[in-house]
């Protein structure tokens, strides 16, 4: 930790933040939400796959997920529920160990062939679907 | 007065001997031969019904004086009978009679004094009708066979004389035919009245005797030559005395085709046969004592004395011989036995001395018969048939003692056999009763037994050898039938068996021992309940080391004690069952690099077979009590030695109850006990194997164990396939969990070091259930902290195993939960700047492959991280975190920075770990975090003012390498996260989300 450097604002950084303070004081308040699309849940219901990493979605909001590089196969999948809400997926990875891991995304795409899902981060993954 | 007498006497004689001239004047005139041939031929038509013809009869009074003699020539009686050897019944060419004149002149009794026959031949011949051309005599008009024999009383015979008689009989439908040459028969002495004494003597060129059995074709002859018979008796015919003497120079008997006496003739050098026989023969009581009497065949003699009581009436005869023989040669007597009778000897030496002696005492009739008691002495006897046994018997000597008793039932005092076999000297004593019937012996065998020679008799196939002295005593009693019939449980046999210089050599293996004692009782003396022994046998020993061929195991067994029962195991209705009692003082064994050594050992143990069943264990269905103590072992894979200071164990088929066992593994204490169910059931498949052990320890070293244990795994029927399906070499194959078993360890640790750390009074369930391995919610104390943990390893293939684990810290001590855990800091990575106690829960988990590497793609994990009143220590980052939102006055006046909460949830998913957005709360101001990271340090972090007394919102990133990140300002997120009524759906999310992840991990709280 002593390797970082101390950071000190430059006169010109401290502006910036005096007009960002100004602006987030005229916008305190004012924020609203963009609007969400809405996707058919239907479409999920499949095996989606990138590169050697398998999802597949099933009906009763119950999924499972392998990934071959690992030498894992489908029927050692590990399982999950899912819902869609308007454009938001959440899947809750279910542990053996009892625990449940949720993660949060955002659907940009879903047909036929392709999905495509953002997380909080904003990192996009891109599923082919498994015929 | 003289003269006197001498006138009378000589007138007398003068008067006499002008009598007998007169009367011999008178003789010569009136009995001519031709008028007394005449007559007697008259006579004789009168007597007999045959043919007669009597060529001369003249009287003669010197040849017979002072009798009165008729000589009769060439006497003939002629009788033609189909079959006969001749016409002629018989032929006398002279016969001469002596007539006791005086009787007849007084009383007219016609008293025969003298009985000469000179050449005679007979022919006696009866044929297949049963006629007889001996029959010739006229009978008596009465005959009554009811009335006593009484001697004659004519008879009144001093001489008796036949010489060169040749007889000849033959009886068709008998078979037989017999003759006698050159018989001759003299009698000597007087036989009048009641009166005897005589000397009798009968020789004869040749008695021939031949008798066909008609039946079935086989015949026998006995030919004798040369023969002579001698009897001298005296006396009454009430009281008779005498001696018979029989010699015998030739002899020829033959039956059935078989030559009898031919070596035997060979062998002779006189007589083959003697026979000397005085006695005295009482008539009145019809007792016929025998003097010392000798019977000799060549030289094999028979000495015999004793009485002979005719039947009479309801008195049966009654015998009382007393008997000896000489040594007899028995080699030489075999020798001398035709071929057919000793075939069975053929390839043998056999030799042997031979003396009997005993007596005959008792009633012999169709009911009973005498009793015998006879002592057999046999001495340097010597037997060698290399096709049965390949060591001679020599030499061989026996004291035997018969007796067999009225109804026949014989038995045997054995007194003494011994005999030296190869090597061995064995003795016999004992008896062996009713040697015709049941057979039953009461024998003691001892002696020493070379054990060399028992190879003789194992199999070739059998790969033993072995060599030593034994000193057996061995008492049996057991009938034949028994032994034959294989019933055992009617026998009794008790024995002692001391073995010097034991070496047995069984394939590769080595046994010794310098001394070791084997007794043996049957029926058993070992009591067991559950096994219905027949045979046991107690082996004790002072040392018994085995060891292999190729060193590759030494063992050594000081003063093991072995006590074993064993049930009938020839009965075909039973299964084999056996129960054993081991005891060793002390045991060593090096096997390979493997030493194992053990203090006193107890094992008392029963098998009881049923081949119905179908495992191996259930078919022994095995009973056991073990008792171990000092056990070491020194095994190359464990760097400390495996001590057992204590091990009691007992099984049966339904429970394997450990009661003890306490191990010690370089500074590690180890105790278990408890149950172990469905052994044999678990081996049919039929059923889980169950066990539900406990465990303490005093300390326990974890890390050691787990490098004990690294690499072990239980084999399973698939595995080897599984291997090869996973590309895993066998050698590199992990701990796989037995699929079918059930085991849980209660386990109460009081120390134990883990990780690195210090961790005591540890508590709970381990557990390994059907291919899964439990550490099933263990509480325990650290220097940190309350915690309990959960862990699961499953193994559903080589390249495929789970490992979970569901981790508790409570009131832990932040630093000491980093150094417990040092993960969790790469987990929560600010969690280092923190001080104080807070509770900590995680659960994660992840596939691993065969080296235990975990798989990326299925790690998992939770953590909850809450504490109060916690202390931010000063670090470069705290402080450019602080002064890039320019935080001031938020120290205490201690000029600590102070939380009053912390609430963290995170999760691990595949390689990211992501930090849900949390609350801190430092004096005026409070902020929340949130924010990813990768497991290769690449971090995305947002920090976020949301109270403070500047009325502006700021927030900072954090993003770049862990190591060194990049602070920048980064846009407000979180401003209504902590304001229900604000907060927007996701926000609200992401709060059920962080709800979701700490209840889920709290539920499986158990600590108090």
């Amino acid at each position: 930790m002593n390797d970082v450097k101390p950071y000190v604002l430059s006169k010109l950084v401290r502006l910036r933040l005096l007009m960002m303070a100004v602006a987030g004081l005229l916008l305190y308040g004012c924020g609203t939400e963009s609007p969400h699309r809405s996707f058919d849940e239907d479409l999920l219901i499949g095996k989606w796959v990138s590169e050697s990493e398998y999802y597949r979605f099933d009906f009763g909001y119950q999924g499972a997920t392998w990934d071959l590089a690992d030498d894992v196969q489908e029927s050692e999948a590990q399982v999950f529920s899912w819902s869609l809400a308007e454009d938001r997926l959440l899947l809750v990875h279910q542990m053996e160990m009892g625990a449940d891991i949720p993660k949060m995304y955002t659907v940009i795409l879903l047909d036929n062939s392709i999905l495509q899902i953002d997380d909080v981060y904003g990192n996009r993954y891109v599923y082919q679907r498994v015929l | 007065m003289k003269k006197c007498w001498k006138y009378i006497l000589c007138c007398l004689g003068s008067v006499v001997g002008l009598v007998v001239i007169v009367f011999c004047v008178l003789c010569w005139i009136l009995f001519t031969p031709d008028r007394l041939t005449s007559i007697v031929n008259n006579l004789s038509e009168r007597y007999l019904k045959c043919e007669s013809s009597f060529e001369k009869v003249d009287l003669s009074l010197f040849s017979t004086f002072p009798y009165a003699g008729l000589k009769v020539s060439n006497v003939a009686l002629v009788n033609p009978v189909d079959g006969a050897c001749s016409d002629t019944l018989a032929f006398v060419s002279e016969l001469l009679v002596g007539v006791d004149v005086k009787s007849f002149v007084s009383s007219g009794d016609v008293v025969v004094k003298e009985l000469v026959l000179k050449r005679s031949d007979v022919c006696l011949h009866t044929d297949s009708n049963g006629v007889s051309n001996f029959m010739v005599f006229v009978a008596d008009s009465v005959d009554d066979d009811s009335s006593a024999f009484a001697m004659p009383g004519l008879v009144d015979v001093e001489k008796l004389k036949v010489d060169d008689l040749s007889l000849s009989f033959s009886n068709a439908s008998a078979g037989v035919n017999a003759s006698v040459e050159g018989l001759s028969v003299a009698l000597k002495g007087r036989l009048a009245d009641s009166l005897v004494n005589a000397k009798l003597r009968l020789e004869g060129d040749s008695l021939y005797v031949n008798v066909s059995d008609l039946s079935n074709g086989v015949g026998s002859t006995v030919s004798l030559a040369d023969f002579s018979f001698d009897a001298e008796s005296s006396g009454s015919f009430a009281h008779l005395s005498g001696v018979l003497d029989v010699r015998l120079p030739y002899a020829f008997v033959n039956y059935g085709g078989v030559d009898y006496t031919t070596a035997a003739m060979l062998a002779a050098d006189e007589d083959i046969c003697r026979i000397e026989l005085p006695f005295v023969l009482d008539m009145d009581d019809m007792n016929v004592n025998i003097g010392k009497s000798n019977v000799s065949l060549l030289a094999y003699e028979v000495v015999m004395s004793g009485n002979v009581t005719l039947p009479r009436d309801t008195v049966p005869l009654f015998v009382d011989l007393a008997f000896q023989t000489n040594k007899w040669d028995v080699g030489a007597l075999v020798a001398m036995l035709p071929d057919q009778l000793t075939s069975a000897f053929d390839g043998m030496d056999l030799d042997a001395f031979l003396q009997v002696s005993g007596n005959v005492v008792g009633n012999l009739d169709t009911v009973s018969l005498p009793e015998v008691d006879a002592n057999v002495m046999l001495s340097n006897g010597r037997f060698y048939a290399p096709s049965l046994l390949p060591y001679k018997v020599s030499p061989v000597n026996a004291d035997l003692g018969f007796r067999i008793d009225s109804l026949g039932r014989a038995d045997i005092a054995v007194n003494q056999v011994a005999a030296k076999v190869g090597g061995s000297n064995l003795q016999v004593k004992g008896s062996v009763d009713d040697l015709l019937g049941s057979m039953f012996a009461k024998v003691n065998l001892s002696g020493n037994v070379d054990l060399p020679m028992l190879r003789y008799w194992i199999p070739d196939t059998v790969p033993l050898q072995m060599d030593g002295d034994a000193k057996l005593s061995l008492d049996v009693n057991a009938s034949l039938n028994d032994v034959v019939q294989g019933r055992f449980s009617e026998m009794a046999v008790d024995g002692i068996v001391n073995v010097s210089g034991l070496d047995v050599l069984f394939d590769t293996l080595h046994a010794r021992s310098q001394w070791l004692s084997l007794s043996m009782h049957m029926p058993s003396v070992m009591n067991q309940n559950h096994v219905e022994a027949l045979f046991s046998a107690h082996i004790k020993s002072d040392y018994l080391q085995c060891f292999s061929v190729d060193s590759s195991l030494n063992a050594y067994l000081v003063s093991p004690d072995v006590e074993f029962a064993v049930n009938d195991i020839l009965d075909s209705t039973k299964q084999l069952s056996l129960c054993c009692d081991l005891g060793v003082v002390k045991t060593e064994a090096f096997v390979d690099s493997l030493t194992v050594s053990s203090g006193p050992c107890s094992i008392v143990a029963s098998v009881a077979f049923d081949s119905l069943r179908d495992n191996p264990l259930s078919r022994l269905s095995p009973k056991a009590t073990v008792s171990m103590k000092g056990v070491r072992a020194y095994v190359p894979q464990i760097k400390e030695s495996v001590r057992m200071s204590n091990l009691v164990l007992h099984y049966d088929s339904a429970l394997c109850e450990i009661e003890k066992a306490d191990l010690t593994l370089g500074n590690s204490d180890y105790h278990f006990r408890g149950n172990v169910v469905n052994l044999e059931s678990w081996l049919s498949h039929e059923d889980l194997l169950k066990g539900d052990l406990y465990f303490t320890s005093n300390f326990a070293n974890v890390d050691q164990m787990i490098d004990i244990v690294s690499g072990l795994g239980s084999n399973k029927d698939s595995l080897a396939v599984m291997l090869a399906e996973d590309n895993v070499d066998e050698v590199d194959c992990p701990f796989i969990v037995p699929e079918d078993v059930d085991f849980t360890l209660h386990t109460h640790i009081n120390t134990t070091y883990a990780f690195g750390n210090k961790i005591s009074d540890v508590n709970g369930d381990i557990r390994i259930c059907d291919g899964v391995a439990v550490l099933d919610e263990v509480g325990f104390v650290c220097d940190a902290a309350r915690m309990q943990l959960t862990a699961v390893y499953k193994s559903p293939r080589p390249n495929h195993l789970f490992l979970g684990a569901d981790f508790h810290l409570l009131d832990i001590d932040i630093n000491s939960l980093i150094h417990l855990v040092p993960y969790i800091d790469t987990l929560v990575p600010m969690l280092s700047a923190f001080e104080g106690k807070g509770n900590f829960h995680l659960a994660a988990e992840t596939y691993l492959d065969h080296a235990y590497r975990p798989k990326q793609s299925t790690m998992r994990g939770a953590a909850a991280i809450s504490g109060h009143d916690l202390v931010v220590m000063d670090n470069d980052v705290v402080k450019n975190i602080a002064q890039l939102l320019r935080l001031q006055d938020w120290r205490d006046k201690d000029g600590k920075l102070r939380i009053d909460s912390l609430d963290v949830e995170a999760t691990l998913f595949r390689n990211e770990i992501e930090l849900y957005p949390f609350r801190l709360d430092l004096h005026k101001y409070g902020m929340v975090l949130s924010g990813r990271h990768a497991v290769d340090n690449r971090c995305n972090y947002h920090v976020e003012l949301v109270k403070s007394p500047l009325p502006i919102r700021l927030a900072v990133d954090v993003k770049g390498d862990l190591s060194k990140p990049e602070v920048l300002l980064g846009e407000v997120r979180y401003a209504e996260l902590y304001k229900p009524d604000k907060c927007n759906a996701v926000q609200q999310q992401t709060l059920v989300i962080k709800q979701m992840i700490k209840q889920s991990l709290e539920d499986n709280v158990k600590l108090p």
